[in-house]
C-alpha cells in the first residue's frame, strides 16, 4: 500500500509522524457521514464476540476520546472503550476463526507470508476498497499456507463472505481482530471511526448472517399423499447485518437441507432449486424485516413418518447458525394414496 | 500504548495523598521490593510468594497473590513506581504475544479465575480474581523492544 495511512503506522510503529496523520484523520471523523445501519455488518460470524478497544479520535497523546464521546485524560488502557493512538477496533477471537467481509467490495491488498503467531513487522491482512469510497482491514490474521488469507487480489467480495481467518500476526499482544475502516482522501487513507455516533459496543453493523425463526403456515406435521406435493412456508427474521436477496449470487440466501448439509431430499418438489435447495427467499429482505420461504414437500417415499432438517444459507458466503433458527425441521407424514 | 496514567481529573486529589502516603511508608520502612519475593514453581509455571506491596502509595493496594505467575527471566521494577493502586510492575524482552500466552495461561493453573481477557494491538488486560480474593488487572505493554506487566488494581 504506498498510501500514507493509520494502518502504515500501526505495522511500522512509526508512531511520530502519527500526530500528523491522526489530526487529518480526526478531521474525518468529525465530518463523515452516519453509516446506514445496514451498511458495514461485522466482520465476523461469532454473535459472542464484543468489542476490546475501539478508535482513539484525538490525535494528542495522553488524550483518549472513545467512540462513546468520553474523553480520558490518560494514556492508561481502557477495556471496552480505547487505548492511546489506537487507529481501529480490535475484536478478540481464537486464532482460525473465521474472518468476514464488512461489505460488498474488491480486494485491494493481501500479504499472508508472515507466521500465523510471527511477531512484529507488518503481519498478515486483508484491505478491501468498497464502492462509497471507503477501504476495510482486516490486520493480524493467520498466514496464507495456514488458510489465513481466503481472497485474492481484484477479486469481488460480498458483504459476510469468508476473507480468511484470524491469528496473532504482526504486532499483536493476544489473538485478535483489528478491523479498521478508512477514508481514502485524494490518495490517502485516513482513519474514520465507524462506531461513532452510533453507541453501539458492537457497531459498525450486525454479524452478516443471523436469523430468527418466526412462524410457519402449518407448525405441525405436514400430512401429505403419496405421489402428491403440498407447500408450505415459513418466515424468518433477518436480525443480521446483511439484506437477504433471492437473486444476487454469491450470496442468495436459500432454504436448503441441514444434517448433513446439502443432502438430496426424499421430499423435493418440482419447484426446488435442486436436489437440496428447496426455494430462494421470496423477495428482498433487508435487516430487522421478516423473509418468507414457500416450498413445495412432495411425498415421494413410501407411508411413513419423517422428518426433514433445513439450515439458510447465503451461497458462497456462509451458512447460518442452525440453533438459533429454532433447529428447523418439518415433520412429515406421507400417506397412501387414494385411489 | 501505555504509560504512567495522567488523569488529570484525578491528579490534584492524589498530590495530597501521595504526599502523605509517602512519608508514611517511609516510617514504616515498608518497601520491599518483588524482586526481592521469592518464585516457587507450579507445574511449568513460576510464581511469587506473596509480599507486601512495595509501592510507597500502595496502602491501599492488596499485595501480591500467592501464586501470582511471574515468566521467566522477567525483571522486577525496584523501587516499584509510585502510582495509586500498582502493585508490581516486571519487564522482560519478550514479545507481547508470549507473555499474553503466558500470563493467560498461568493464571488458570494456579487456581485464579480469569475475568477479562482484552488482547490488542501494543496493549492487554487481563483481569483475575485469586481464590477469595479481590478482582485484579495486568497490562500489558511495549517497553523498548521488550514488554512490560503491571499488576494492578482494576481501573475502567
Amino acid at each position: 500500500m504506498s498510501a500514507l495511512s493509520s494502518f502504515d503506522f500501526l505495522r511500522h510503529g512509526a508512531r511520530p509522524l502519527l500526530a500528523v496523520v491522526m489530526a487529518i484523520a480526526g478531521a474525518v471523523l468529525m465530518s463523515a457521514p452516519a453509516l446506514a445501519s445496514d451498511d458495514y455488518t461485522l466482520p465476523f460470524y461469532d454473535p459472542g464476540v464484543s468489542l476490546n478497544y475501539g478508535v482513539d479520535r484525538d490525535p494528542r497523546i495522553g488524550i483518549q476520546l472513545d467512540y462513546t464521546g468520553k474523553v480520558w485524560y490518560d494514556t492508561a488502557t481502557h477495556p471496552g472503550r480505547v487505548y492511546d493512538n489506537h487507529s481501529g477496533l480490535d475484536y478478540p477471537m481464537p486464532v482460525y476463526s473465521p474472518v468476514a467481509a464488512a461489505k460488498d467490495g474488491v480486494v485491494a491488498e493481501t500479504e499472508g507470508g508472515y507466521g500465523t503467531r510471527q511477531f512484529g513487522d507488518f503481519g498478515n491482512f486483508v484491505r478491501l476498497r468498497h464502492s462509497d469510497g471507503r477501504h476495510t482491514l482486516y490486520y493480524h490474521l493467520a498466514s496464507r499456507a495456514d488458510g489465513g488469507i481466503a481472497v485474492s487480489y481484484n477479486e469481488d467480495v460480498i458483504a459476510g463472505e469468508k476473507v480468511g481467518e484470524s491469528g496473532c500476526s504482526g504486532i499483536c499482544y493476544g489473538p485478535h481482530l483489528h478491523f479498521e475502516v478508512m477514508v481514502d482522501m485524494d490518495g490517502d487513507l485516513v482513519t474514520s471511526d465507524p462506531m461513532f455516533r452510533r453507541l453501539w459496543t458492537t457497531w459498525p453493523g450486525r454479524i452478516p448472517f443471523r436469523a430468527a425463526y418466526v412462524r410457519e403456515n402449518d407448525a405441525d406435521t405436514v400430512i401429505v399423499r403419496r405421489g402428491y406435493t403440498i407447500y408450505h412456508w415459513v418466515e424468518f427474521k433477518n436480525i443480521g447485518g446483511r439484506t437477504w436477496r433471492p437473486n444476487i449470487w454469491p450470496g442468495r440466501v436459500v432454504l436448503g437441507t441441514w444434517d448433513p448439509a446439502q443432502h438430496d431430499s426424499m421430499f423435493a418438489a418440482s419447484d426446488w432449486t435442486n436436489d437440496w435447495i428447496a426455494t430462494r427467499v421470496d423477495g428482498v429482505t433487508a435487516p430487522d424485516e421478516v423473509g418468507r420461504f414457500t416450498f413445495g414437500i412432495r411425498g415421494a417415499p413410501g407411508p411413513g413418518t419423517y422428518r426433514e432438517d433445513f439450515n439458510l444459507d447465503a451461497q458462497g458466503a456462509h451458512w447460518f447458525n442452525w440453533d438459533e433458527l429454532g433447529g428447523f425441521y418439518v415433520p412429515i407424514k406421507v400417506t397412501q394414496q387414494i385411489e | 500504548m501505555h504509560a504512567q496514567p495522567m488523569d488529570l481529573t484525578r491528579s490534584i486529589a492524589r498530590l495530597g495523598i501521595l504526599a502523605a502516603l509517602t512519608s508514611t511508608a517511609i516510617a514504616l520502612g515498608a518497601c520491599l521490593g518483588p524482586a526481592g519475593t521469592p518464585t516457587i514453581s507450579v507445574g511449568e509455571v513460576t510464581t511469587l510468594q506473596p509480599s507486601p506491596t512495595s509501592s510507597a502509595t500502595g496502602l491501599a493496594a492488596p499485595d501480591i497473590p500467592a501464586r501470582f505467575p511471574v515468566m521467566a527471566g522477567m525483571d522486577a521494577d525496584e523501587p516499584l513506581p509510585d502510582e495509586p493502586g500498582l502493585i508490581g510492575r516486571w519487564t522482560t524482552a519478550a514479545n507481547g504475544a508470549d507473555v499474553y500466552t503466558f500470563i493467560a495461561d498461568a493464571l488458570p493453573k494456579v487456581g485464579y479465575h480469569v475475568d477479562l481477557l482484552a488482547p490488542g494491538d501494543t496493549v492487554a488486560v487481563i483481569r483475575f480474581t485469586p481464590p477469595g480474593g479481590r478482582q485484579l488487572q495486568i497490562d500489558l505493554g511495549q517497553e523498548g523492544s521488550g514488554t512490560f506487566m503491571e499488576l494492578r488494581l482494576p481501573r475502567d
